[in-house]
């Protein structure tokens, strides 16, 4: 319809809606055309975060996963500031039968957060086993860095998502290591030096290199040593210097016994830890999400918002009482008392090890460890990207 | 004689009581039965191109057909019959995070005319005037609650406007005008019917949907009057009702009550075995648009026949604005076999959402235009003309659940008028062409969100408006 005669004819439906005629508005069934929509939306990376799918991330097996290795397991991952995948991952040396039984292994506190005590003391400990890989099927875990690789054909980003296999970069030496580190944390400086954060058996360690190409060199200490029966896993280190009010230039946020802790330092090697952070219990949805016994796994960043105030987000994993891990979010102004979303960024309940990377004000993507897919052994990682309705390739 | 004179006196009078009571009388009537209209494009983008060209400023200096919105006691100025149309186009540049915030352009023709007469001495005038957009005679947009959307823009200016007024001139300083501006709404319901698949959804479902809207006319009043004390000098003022769009948005999938032989929207699913109804309820209620009423008040000043200065304030009552976020009911039932529900969950129930208040600002707007001549020749005039206005906006800062994005916005506006007069035997009047441009610019203007965890966050918005148009008058003396 021309723009002559639809006005011509909204001219008349006009009339006859003044003259109240409903038999000659009847006529006037004519629909205008479809509304433009914006190019986007404000989002303050609160999900939920939608996971990228192979077009997105070039990794076809498992579809859409963010790296995967066959024959290998993929702990735990973060991306680099330089767009690096900095990961822990070890070789299995025996598939799990599947009529094996239950696993008497559930709860041992090298691996802090596998397996929780949901019972009480008159019942005695009920093990909630958590999704997760079964370390003793493996070799002895390592830390890998993948370089990114060039963005083709992506309309967003200056680095694909997904990343080649990739060379290993730090294995335990130490004597306070143990026989493995995992859970690496890079931490890019000014001038272009990297403090590598990771867990071992007896805490956690930093290793220095003076730039992401390495070597990298371990301290012959850990930072945050595991003490009693409390072993901290999962470092997640920021550099304040852009935050109002915060105690230290560096925090490391990272999970003890159930609870994320934070520590202090002044040079990002010596850490002094300051408190257990108060995160109020994310409620549950309905009977599946269940009750929240512990929280772990904090991956922290630095946002800078459109309206140029710069705050933390960290991301974090909720326990539940069922079995299921969902992963949520809390915000912090000074990186000490946090503000807490109350509620999941993925929809998935068997997510772990969230780790934020952030496109621009907008578009934020989450690493997270997943035990889906064909191909993988014991899991590996996939990200999500958040708005769900951004593509990160062009349309087929 | 003296009785006579008396008489002739009072016919007179009562003449022009009369004459006053239509033109009050109109507007006092629809006071009384105008508690819901809608909003208007002119309020954003004005009517007529030689008072868009001054600003808007023209409550105490109009007599074209846009009188019918700036002022309608002008109308009773025009010595003239005139009819007039136009074109008018608006194109906007807005942002929000610096993403295009596709703002569609609103384009349309405007159209008037005024007719003059006079009843024993005293001067009247009627007259009428309309917006008529190009593609909707209304647009109702029903937007999540917390979406955040440039609220005085988007929507609001998607409506046809016309307006029927009639002013006097009792005495040779005075006109006073009224009468009620008419504006459309509509009401809209969506049902579906049909098998929805749970497996394969796309491909395997059927599924029919009907939108029923039922377009209606609303209204509200508009009163004005013009004081001339001396040939140079005039003062207008005029008062604007206020009026509420009431957006209802009702949407119908499957039957409240299954097998319900009278229910047209069966809703199955399919995909697991025995098909099973559900049935999915909708209904929304908002203020879909409002504009608050206004009080304008205009003085012009001619120091010599070449020039005209024109200044007005508009006091904008923003304060009484409701939320277009509104409330919202949500019902749904799926009958879920007794083997399946492990696999369907449905909620217990969906929270709906509840007006949020909007806590909107009065605003005083500054207006001034000037007109000069630029070329006088035998038959022909060419004025110049130039404008000026800002409005403060009326949003506060979004820290909270909404998200209505506005800024201030400062509107220059330029225009150009050519007059052929003294056409006779072709044409016993004029033929006024009149152009304008205007531009508003809507700086940047940052949202700071009181959470930091709240799923917009922070924003900046900012933008531009080029807009611009031609009306052509004729005029019959």
């Amino acid at each position: 319809m021309t723009n002559a005669s639809r006005r011509a004819l909204l001219g008349l439906c006009l009339a006859a809606s003044l003259a109240g005629s409903s038999v000659a508005t009847m006529g006037c069934s004519t629909l205008g055309p479809k509304g433009s929509e914006p190019d986007g939306l404000p989002h303050n990376g609160t999900g939920p975060y939608r996971d990228l799918d192979a077009d997105e991330t070039a990794v076809r097996t498992p579809s859409g996963a963010a790296i995967s290795i066959g024959g290998t397991t993929i702990d735990t991952a973060m991306v680099a500031s330089d767009g690096s995948l900095f990961y822990a991952s070890a070789t299995v040396t025996a598939r799990p039968m599947p009529d094996a039984g239950p696993l008497d292994d559930a709860g041992v506190a090298l691996d802090a957060g596998v397996a929780l005590d949901a019972g009480t003391p008159d019942a005695g400990p009920a093990v909630v086993r958590l999704p997760g890989p079964d370390w003793s099927q493996h070799e002895a875990r390592s830390v890998h860095r993948s370089a990114p690789r060039p963005p083709t054909g992506l309309t967003y980003g200056a680095h694909s998502p997904g990343f080649e296999p990739g060379t290993e970069i730090l294995t335990a030496s130490q004597a306070w290591e143990g026989s493995f580190v995992t859970d690496p944390w890079a931490l890019v400086r000014g001038d272009g030096s990297v403090l590598l954060y990771y867990a071992a058996e007896g805490g956690i360690g930093v290793a220095r290199a003076s730039s992401l190409d390495g070597p990298y060199e371990t301290e012959s200490a850990p930072v945050i040593a595991a003490h009693d029966d409390a072993v901290p896993r999962r470092p997640s280190v920021i550099d304040t210097h852009l935050l109002t009010g915060a105690s230290h230039p560096y925090l490391m946020y990272y999970e003890e016994s159930g609870v994320i802790r934070v520590a202090g330092s002044s040079d990002g090697v010596a850490f002094a830890p300051i408190a257990s952070l108060t995160l109020p219990p994310m409620p549950a949805r309905d009977d599946r999400d269940g009750a929240e016994l512990a929280v772990g796994g904090p991956a922290a960043i630095v946002v800078t918002t459109p309206a140029s105030r710069s705050i933390v987000r960290l991301y974090y994993e909720s326990r539940r009482s069922n079995g299921n891990v969902l992963l949520t979010l809390a915000a912090s102004s000074d990186g000490a008392s946090f503000e807490a979303f109350g509620r999941p960024v993925v929809e998935e309940r068997d997510r772990r090890f969230p780790s934020p990377a952030v496109i621009d004000e907008r578009i934020s993507l989450l690493y997270q460890w997943s035990p889906e897919g064909p191909g993988t052994s014991e899991g590996t990682i996939f990200v999500g990207v958040a708005p769900g309705g951004v593509r990160l390739a062009p349309e087929m | 004689m003296h009785h006579d004179a008396t008489h002739a006196l009072s016919v007179r009078a009562a003449r022009v009581l009369a004459l006053a009571i239509l033109a009050l009388g109109a507007s006092g009537l629809s006071l009384a039965t105008a508690a819901r209209v809608s909003a208007q494009p002119m309020d954003t983008y004005g009517m007529g191109s030689r008072s868009v060209a001054m600003g808007g400023a023209v409550t105490a200096d109009v007599e074209d057909f846009s009188a019918n919105y700036y002022n309608p006691a002008g109308l009773a100025r025009a010595r003239a019959a005139r009819i007039g149309i136009g074109y008018f186009g608006a194109f906007h540049e807005m942002s929000v995070d610096d993403l295009d915030s596709n703002i569609d352009p609103l384009r349309g023709i405007v159209l008037g005319l005024v007719v003059p007469g006079e009843i024993e001495g005293v001067r009247f005038a009627f007259g009428l005037g309309v917006h008529l957009n190009d593609d909707y005679i209304s647009r109702t947009r029903s937007l999540p609650g917390r979406r955040p959307r440039w609220e005085l823009y988007d929507n609001r200016p998607r409506r046809i406007f016309l307006a029927a007024h009639l002013a006097i001139r009792p005495v040779e300083w005075l006109t006073i005008g009224g009468g009620i501006s008419f504006l459309s709404y509509s009401t809209n319901t969506l049902a579906i019917r049909g098998n929805l698949d749970i497996l394969m959804p796309e491909r395997r479902s059927h599924l029919e949907h009907e939108i029923r809207a039922d377009l209606t006319t609303i209204r509200y009043p508009q009163v004005g009057v013009q004081v001339q004390p001396l040939p140079e000098l005039s003062f207008g003022a005029v008062y604007r009702g206020q009026f509420a769009l009431d957006n209802k948005l009702q949407a119908l999938v499957g039957c409240e009550v299954p097998d319900d032989p009278f229910c047209t929207t069966s809703l199955s699913f399919t995909g697991f075995g025995d098909p099973f109804p559900g049935y999915f309820s909708l209904l929304s209620q908002a203020v879909n648009a409002f504009v608050p009423q206004q009080i304008s008040l205009g003085g012009s000043w001619s120091p010599t026949p070449d020039f005209r200065l024109n200044v007005e304030v508009t006091w904008v009552n923003w304060s009484a604005y409701v939320s277009p976020v509104g409330r919202s009911d949500i019902t749904l039932r799926i009958a879920v076999p007794e083997s399946l529900r492990d696999m369907i969950r449905v909620p217990e129930s969906i929270m709906g959402s509840s007006p949020q208040p909007a806590l909107f600002q009065d605003r005083f707007v500054p207006r001034i235009g000037a007109e000069g001549v630029i070329l006088r020749e035998r038959m022909v005039e060419m004025r110049g003309r130039g404008g000026f206005f800002y409005e403060n906006s009326p949003v506060p800062n979004q820290v909270s659940l909404t998200n209505l994005i506005d800024s201030d916005r400062f509107v220059f506006s330029l225009g150009l008028g050519l007059r052929l007069s003294d056409l006779r035997p072709l044409l016993p009047g004029f033929i006024q062409a009149d152009f304008h441009f205007q531009y508003s610019l809507l700086p940047e203007r940052v949202m700071t969100k009181t959470s930091l965890v709240d799923p917009v966050g922070d924003f900046r918005a900012s933008g531009q408006i080029f807009a611009g148009g031609a009306t052509i008058e004729v005029g019959f003396e």
